[in-house]
């Protein structure tokens, strides 16, 4: 029986930004499937070697335009690390605040393009309302909604005062109340859960071999947060790791639910205890030497490689984002599954293609 | 079944959430980022906001007392503002409307200033 | 300091050569190790460096070796599948032979075929 291959194309009406998979298939079985991407490759390694490393700043936060806020903090972690500067207590504080509010506001993303990826446009349209507030909490704060500037080396670019926090908190309520209200339909409704329930399964073993990150290893059983090690403020506040044991697309959902809630408790916990103080420090010289720098982004774990030699310009800039290293795990994930499955498997690795190939 | 008629009817009797751009416009945030703005009197066409700007969006000459903004390529990231010596490039909150011309052109007030049309 | 970490000479790295690499990923692969990533830098006109970073508990243990562009280098994408991104990748920028690979895009991932050639060497 011959087989035939069929393009999941770049241009897709269920994918965010262009991946292309050629399916090979046997009648409504994927047999194989090999993944290529390269459609929006801007090529930004190569331009951070040519401005200065204070301007790379505005470069590293264009990367992507989801997880911005995360990709300038650990950028910024790094050159301070190799500079040998201490920032102040208060600038570590506002950066875990902002870090926070855009981990809820890419997870509300998520469960909207996931309900769109099985048709449901109006539980979509129900979470992106939501993010809406998030973004003008963004506005009110920084002055921009989605790329924020506010991290540059040394500190902080602007300061909260007390009415930001009192909107702050206003904010968290009415979100989490809403929340409350439609995480039953991606938890208990019949057909959703006819549609995620034992797709896609990944056990234990296959997540440490394909070394897999953030939600997708923890929705298997392993408790592995970078955020453990405390880093910046989040050795003040008091969480532990969300882990699911069932391994398929509903435990993902379940992961990422239960993360937003966490996430809106530990702002809260951070406005209060905030302390006073300056937001930044002066910095003098030029940076000279290699460090790695981590992170943990709403994706998984992101992955800096810094090197300077003592000019204004940098020698090399790499970054390994999450999503790089989870698209080898459709490899394993694909092949057994129907043909109708494959959007919503793609879709549970949270792709953020623009990321991957910067 | 009576569950879903209670949404239905509370659904029926509220306001819709959309504005009805342009006649009902939100007044912007204090803080919100809309246009470079400079006040040309001041400027002493020293060229240091072009070299700090991460986009390459500002042509300055000194010999020729020159300013000129490419407002296409402009982030409103806020560089060339903190590190303006006269203090005289503000960022305000009013976003710039459309127009037909490509850029601003600033001269000092001796000559007819050409502006972008507001 | 964690997870950060400085890379000091002749404190944080392994020096290892492209015969025994295999053997080496494979004795971390079996006490637990995780590959986080690799990374290339170039050294001049001819030479350049890769290394390989591998996590355990969030301590990272680094590998470096050193290459010339004329030689081949083996891959581990047959010990560790995530890494067959990382070496097209570097197939595409650098220049770099890896032989073995899991997928091979020759030269293919990012760059079309009429593109500039090798941009970051």
């Amino acid at each position: 029986m011959a087989k035939t291959i069929i393009p999941f194309g770049p241009q897709h009406p269920v994918l965010p930004e262009p991946l292309q998979l050629k399916l090979v298939m046997d009648e409504d079985t994927v047999v194989e499937a090999i993944p290529a991407i390269g459609y929006v490759h801007r090529g930004l390694e190569k331009l951070a070697e040519l401005k200065d490393f204070n301007q790379t700043v505005y470069i590293v936060e264009r990367v992507c335009g989801i997880c911005s806020f995360m990709h300038s903090m650990a950028y910024v972690r790094g050159i301070e690390d190799i500079m040998g500067v201490v920032i102040p207590e208060r600038a570590e504080f506002l950066r875990v605040i902002w870090a926070e509010i855009a981990r809820i506001q890419s997870h509300l993303l998520y469960l909207g393009l996931i309900a769109d990826g099985f048709g449901f446009e109006s539980l979509f349209m129900e979470t992106w309302k939501d993010r809406e507030k998030i973004l003008d909490v963004m506005e009110f704060t920084t002055g921009n909604r989605v790329i924020i500037s506010a991290n540059k080396v040394g500190g902080q670019t602007k300061d909260m005062t007390q009415e930001h926090f009192t909107a702050i908190l206003k904010t968290m309520d009415e979100i989490e109340a809403k929340l409350k209200e439609y995480d039953k339909v991606f938890i208990n409704n019949y057909s959703v859960k006819k549609r995620t329930v034992g797709i896609g399964y990944l056990s234990l073993e296959d997540v440490k071999e394909y070394a897999a990150v953030g939600p997708m290893a923890r929705a298997s059983g392993w408790a592995w947060d970078l955020r453990q090690t405390g880093y910046s403020a989040y050795k003040y506040l008091d969480f532990e790791p969300v882990v699911e044991t069932g391994g398929d697309c509903h435990a993902r959902n379940v992961v990422r639910i239960r993360e937003t809630f966490q996430s809106i408790d530990l702002v809260r916990q951070a406005i209060s205890k905030i302390p006073e103080g300056e937001i930044a420090v002066q910095v003098k010289g030029t940076p000279k030497g290699e460090v790695i720098s981590r992170i943990e982004q709403p994706r998984g774990e992101a992955v800096y490689y810094i090197k300077g030699n003592g000019t204004k310009n940098l020698d090399r800039l790499r970054i390994r984002t999450p999503t790089f290293a989870n698209i080898p795990t459709i490899l394993k994930m694909l092949p057994g599954s129907q043909l109708p499955d494959v959007p919503i498997i793609t879709l549970t690795i949270d792709p953020c293609i623009s990321c991957t190939e910067r | 079944m009576a569950s879903m008629f209670s949404i239905i009817s509370k659904n029926f009797f509220k306001d819709p959430i959309t504005r009805l751009y342009p006649k009902v416009v939100r007044t912007p945030f204090e803080r919100t980022r809309g246009r470079l703005f400079n006040k040309i009197e001041d400027c002493i066409y020293c060229g240091i906001c072009a070299r700090e700007c991460p986009a390459d969006a500002l042509k300055v000459d000194h010999t020729n007392t020159f300013w000129e903004l490419n407002a296409f390529r402009c982030i409103t990231c806020n560089q060339c503002v903190i590190k303006c010596p006269k203090k005289c490039l503000t960022i305000t909150n009013e976003r710039r409307s459309s127009g037909t011309k490509k850029t601003i052109h600033l001269q000092k007030p001796t000559t007819t200033e050409n502006q972008a049309p507001k | 300091m964690l997870p950060n970490m400085l890379l000091i000479e002749n404190e944080t790295f392994h020096f290892i050569n492209k015969e025994n690499l295999r053997n080496e990923i494979k004795k971390y692969k079996d006490d637990g190790y995780r590959m986080c990533s690799i990374t290339c830098e170039r050294l001049g006109e001819e030479e350049f460096e890769l290394t390989y970073h591998m996590d355990l508990n969030y301590e990272l243990t680094n590998l470096r070796l050193v290459g010339k562009y004329s030689e081949k280098i083996p891959s581990i994408s047959h010990i560790f599948p995530s890494a067959l991104l990382h070496e097209n990748e570097y197939k595409d920028l650098f220049g770099i032979d890896f032989e073995d690979l899991l997928i091979d895009y020759k030269g293919n991932l990012y760059i079309p075929a009429d593109g500039t050639k090798n941009p970051l060497r």
